[in-house]
């Protein structure tokens, strides 16, 4: 018996292991019946051996498995990732007996039986609707009018609700637009009075379907403390903002990203207790997540009071990796450096799993996650011995903006009018003398304020066969955006009224345009991309000359040559105007 | 029996699903989305959703639309949610029997065996079975 026992339990970790390993490969290709198969092979091991030795929980957590896995086999589909989820539960529970079968010779004397109802759950769920399987991730996108076969869960009730809704403030804002055409107050009345309502159902329909944050920060802080403990560490965390609801369906995504931000300045930013104290900081680190909302945007600002990001390390790394040569990388300054750490194709430059300029992927797995979900993530600031800020925005889903249309030749797009400061109307001739160049940036000139320009022609590769029809002194519109404490302008060629309007998702072809946050649809009932007015601002006019021209600072000719080098691209007034 | 919705985009002859076919529709303008795939048309509005425009011919390096053509929207449900495919025009329903399958690999010369999940052999030519997931999947997704 004892050698028995011995044999089984080191084939027992083996297959332990080789289960840990197929499911991740199978969280990458979730279609692959051969990963399926293995696993199903792994499972049937385990039931053979704990039958033989008579484990009868070790069988009966087997067993199920193997049910939901020859199920999964037969259902031709991809396996969802809430699936993978189930099965890893079970191999924990399975690894849980076999170590107290290591250590004690014996079954424990009773497990959790939850995860065994859990899987049958799973395994009836999947039975009823047989059929329907492969079109089951629709029912969310789609619609009423369109009921999908089979059960109907709470979540697509209010799915679908909220599509319904959608298309109801559609037709309101049409609505809106006949109101001087027909000129009644009566009329008036019952629209306004119509329009509420629909609002009311609105704020319901969407109140079920958010979560304040706070709810899921409440561990966080318990995943903080333990982490920061094993390191010797001792952490305070602040969350600012819990009340903000954010969609139910973000919130997981949004947990997963923290969690990685949160290690992240745990086990790098956060110094040990005694460090802290001799370079006279707070024994306790502090790490603050502030939650906010502002147009079309949920924003969280990750900040700690660690060590900050070493410009130096990351230098070295850009070069061990090849992604600059030396002299590219000492003439890039420290403040600018630093943001290399989410730039794209980053991501992934560290095979080892281990640190990124001085930093873990972690923060691959953040930007990963946020980007897929249509976010983006930055680094907003960091300062060498002083701490980092990590900012990170998600487009709320459904949520209603108000919105301005700006037409760049004959092409519309919304921007959220929380960013609008002024509109300037010109004809194009004073708007060349409003212009003046300074070291390759335009600067549109307004009352002694200089306005770095965006030419969004030029950024949305627009190209217009028919561009001579245009006349050609048209009036044009001066567009003064303000993000972040920094104000801009962009020529349009139109603008028109304000309206409300609600915002929608791109699919996961178009979501990683940074020049975007969500797409909506106008009161003409035409779509209309919603402008990114932050990432556009942060992607075009972050440099440090833009910042210093803006301010009337004085600037050194090295300053400009590295910029140029650094490869900004100067907009071309010449091809705009052309 | 499975009954397949037909379409047919620089004459080779396609099939979905009926049941992931949604809708077809024809004469919808469709919105430019800069920086996008060359596949990705653009966006349409569909019954209050944002819906992305999959060009078929561009996705499959087929010879592109004449200036004339008035291409087809075929509403797609995908697991990614929904899609319209630009297809040149569409025609009836097949009802299939499973045992015309025949193997894909040589049936497939004129466009990436990729995008087909299998075929068909009728009475006089072969029927291609897209794989509606495939042709939306974005290639460079990093799974986390």
């Amino acid at each position: 018996m004892e050698e028995e026992l011995r044999i089984f339990l080191s084939e027992s970790y083996e297959t332990l292991n080789s289960l840990d390993r197929e499911l991740i490969q199978l969280g990458k290709n979730p279609e692959s019946e051969d990963i399926l198969r293995t696993i199903h092979a792994n499972f049937q091991a385990f039931l053979e051996s704990s039958k033989f030795l008579h484990f009868s929980k070790l069988e009966s957590l087997t067993h199920i498995g193997e049910r939901l896995i020859t199920q999964l086999i037969q259902s031709d589909s991809e396996v969802s990732g809430e699936m993978i989820t189930t099965i890893l539960k079970l191999n924990m529970a399975i690894r849980e007996v076999i170590f107290h079968i290591d250590e004690t010779g014996k079954e424990p004397p009773s497990i959790n039986n939850s995860i065994i109802q859990d899987v049958e759950e799973v395994i009836k769920k999947n039975e009823a609707e047989g059929m329907i399987g492969d079109i089951n991730d629709v029912t969310d996108i789609f619609m009423a009018g369109t009921p999908i076969p089979g059960i109907s869960t709470e979540s697509d009730l209010t799915d679908r609700l909220m599509n319904t809704v959608v298309e109801m403030i559609h037709v309101r804002e049409r609505l809106f637009n006949f109101r001087p055409l027909i000129n009644s107050y009566e009329y008036s009345q019952i629209i306004s009075r119509m329009s509420t309502l629909v609002q009311d159902v609105y704020t319901q329909v969407r109140g079920s379907k958010t979560q304040p944050v706070g709810t899921l920060v409440l561990n966080l802080d318990k995943i903080i403390k333990d982490t920061a403990k094993q390191l010797g560490k001792s952490v305070i965390l602040r969350i600012i903002g819990k009340e903000k609801e954010v969609d139910s369906k973000l919130l997981d995504g949004i947990r997963i990203t923290l969690v990685q931000l949160l290690h992240n300045s745990v086990t790098h930013g956060i110094e040990r207790t005694e460090q802290r104290i001799a370079h006279d900081k707070s024994p306790d680190g502090s790490i603050t997540i502030e939650c906010f909302q502002s147009g079309e945007l949920f924003h969280a600002i990750v900040s700690d009071d660690g060590e900050g990001l070493d410009p130096d390390k990351i230098r070295k790394k850009l070069v061990e990796k090849s992604v600059l040569f030396t002299e590219e990388a000492s003439k890039i300054p420290d403040d600018e450096v630093i943001h290399y750490v989410f730039k794209d194709g980053y991501a992934g430059l560290n095979e080892s799993g281990g640190f990124i300029g001085g930093r873990p992927s972690g923060l691959d797995i953040a930007k990963a996650k946020i980007e897929s979900m249509g976010g983006r993530i930055f680094l907003k600031n960091s300062t060498k011995g002083r701490g980092v800020d990590i900012h990170l925005t998600l487009p709320q889903i459904n949520s209603i903006v108000s919105v301005i249309c700006v037409n760049f030749g004959k092409e519309r797009y919304a921007i959220p009018k929380i960013y609008l400061v002024e509109i300037v109307p010109m004809d194009s001739e004073s708007l060349i003398k409003g212009i003046e160049v300074i070291h390759g940036n335009s600067m549109f000139i307004r009352k002694g304020k200089r306005y770095p320009l965006i030419y969004m022609k030029q950024i949305l590769r627009y190209e217009d066969p028919d561009m001579k029809e245009i006349p050609e002194n048209p009036m044009i519109h001066i567009v003064i955006l303000e993000n972040d404490g920094m104000q801009f302008a962009m020529v349009a060629d139109g603008v028109s009224d304000m309206e409300e309007a609600v915002v929608r998702s791109l699919s996961s072809q178009l979501s990683g345009i940074f020049l975007f946050s969500g797409a909506t649809i106008l009161s003409d009932e035409k779509p209309s991309l919603i402008l990114d007015i932050g990432e556009i601002q942060r992607h075009y006019l972050n440099s440090k000359i833009i910042k210093k021209i803006v301010n009337f600072e004085n600037i050194e000719i090295t300053e400009v040559q590295t910029e140029i080098q650094n490869d900004i691209e100067p907009p071309f007034l010449e091809e705009f105007l052309k | 029996m499975r009954k397949i919705c037909t379409f047919t985009i620089n004459g080779i002859r396609f099939g979905i699903d009926v049941l992931k076919v949604m809708s077809i529709l024809q004469n919808i303008e469709i919105i430019r989305v800069p920086l996008a795939g060359k596949a990705v048309r653009g966006i349409i509005q569909y019954r209050g959703h944002i819906i992305t425009v999959i060009d078929l011919r561009k996705k499959f390096d087929l010879p592109d639309w004449e200036s004339s053509a008035v291409p087809l929207h075929a509403i797609i449900k995908t697991k990614k949610g929904v899609f319209s495919f630009l297809v040149d025009e569409v025609s009836e329903i097949q009802e299939i029997q499973q045992n015309t399958k025949v193997e894909i690999g040589k049936n497939t010369q004129e466009i990436d065996s990729f995008y087909v999940s299998h075929s068909y052999k009728l009475d006089d030519s072969i029927l291609l079975i897209l794989d509606a997931e495939k042709v939306v999947e974005v290639k460079s997704e990093l799974s986390v």
